[in-house]
């Protein structure tokens, strides 16, 4: 069953500075029908305009995934870690016992467009720790490049989270598909960063999110004039 | 468990005393406090901004950190009038020190409410 959560649907906050589309209920936007999909708890498509940014704040016991569509990143927190991102790098935090980081856009000109996705972490009171990995635009074309998961992904780096979750980002040209299976017992979300995607048939657009639950085989096909870019999430 | 918030304030810019107050920020979220860190310093950049009425206001406990005497502390404590009595003062020669107090001042905070 494929459940899709439309785009215009999800909460949505403008403060001048900061848009941000809240897929499930974050900050003042709450709705209990949309707390999450298991272990996937936040995922914030956020558009930051130049200069501005979050200042420092606050995390505990959260697994949290920074993804640059556009523009650039500057981070800073309490471990000591200082560093600008763009696209193609996975920025992951355990928050654990607990850190205090700021989120800036060090741009003067252009906005910063990410994704910030927050997992629930399978144990509480881990040590905090950053990393960050960044990968070459090849390695997600026509392919499913895995960004996180809670092991080594092999010959391709990856960051290591506390959850049996893993994060995978495609992208699509036109007429190209890709298949990926889903295990038995196994749960997907899939979230469209750019362009339009077809998940079994059913059309997804940019912004759009679908619950994935008892299925076995998943087909993504570009539906749209100028490639996709989506993340996949296989939960358990 | 019961919210508690802690307030963090630091008198200048500057990567010592940031460190000193993120530990103590740090310090506090570990003892399961909500926080919200404040810089004096006038020309505080966008990393931290200048304590607000609210933020005294929001605050069940005032963590006042510095390395040592630091008149802009000592006004903004003076500026709080009755809610002085929320102020926890503290001249850090540490990190580990910083944490230590932000941790202790959420649990103080706490078993006061």
């Amino acid at each position: 069953m494929i459940t899709i959560r439309k785009n215009s649907d999800r909460g949505h906050a403008d403060h001048g500075w900061l848009n941000s589309w809240h897929t499930f209920s974050f900050a003042d936007y709450y709705d209990p029908a949309h707390m999450g999909f298991r272990t996937l708890r936040v995922i914030n498509d956020d558009r930051v305009a130049p200069g501005r940014g979050f200042g420092a704040h606050a995390h505990r016991d959260m697994e949290i995934i920074s993804y640059v569509l556009e523009g650039s990143l500057a981070h800073k927190d309490s471990m000591g870690e200082r560093h600008t991102i763009g696209p193609n790098t996975i920025q992951a935090m355990s928050a654990g016992t607990g850190i205090v980081h700021s989120e800036f856009n060090p741009s003067e000109t252009e906005a910063v467009h990410f994704l910030q996705i927050w997992i629930e972490p399978a144990m509480e009171d881990v040590d905090p720790s950053y990393q960050q990995i960044s990968f070459a635009p090849a390695e997600k074309r026509g392919k499913f490049r895995l960004l996180a998961g809670p092991h080594p992904g092999g010959s391709e780096a990856s960051a290591i989270i506390h959850q049996d979750a893993r994060v995978y980002v495609a992208e699509l040209m036109p007429g190209e598909t890709l298949r990926q299976p889903l295990a038995a017992g196994r749960f997907g979300w899939v979230q469209v960063a750019r362009g339009e995607v077809t998940l079994n048939g059913q059309k997804l657009a940019e912004g759009d999110g679908a619950a994935i639950d008892a299925e076995t085989e998943l087909s993504f096909a570009d539906s749209g004039a100028g490639g996709t870019e989506f993340l996949f999430f296989d939960l358990a | 468990m019961q919210d508690v918030n802690v307030l963090v304030v630091f008198p200048t810019r500057g990567e010592s005393m940031e460190r000193l107050a993120l530990a103590a920020a740090v310090g506090a979220v570990q003892g399961r406090a909500n926080i919200r860190l404040r810089c004096l310093e006038a020309a505080a950049d966008r990393d931290f901004i200048a304590p607000r009425d609210a933020d005294a206001e929001w605050a069940d406990a005032i963590l006042a950190i510095s390395y040592g005497p630091a008149d802009s502390l000592e006004q903004y404590i003076d500026s709080l009038g009755t809610r002085r009595d929320r102020v926890d003062s503290a001249a850090l020669t540490s990190i580990e020190d910083a944490r230590l107090h932000g941790r202790r001042a959420a649990e103080a905070a706490r078993a006061q409410k």
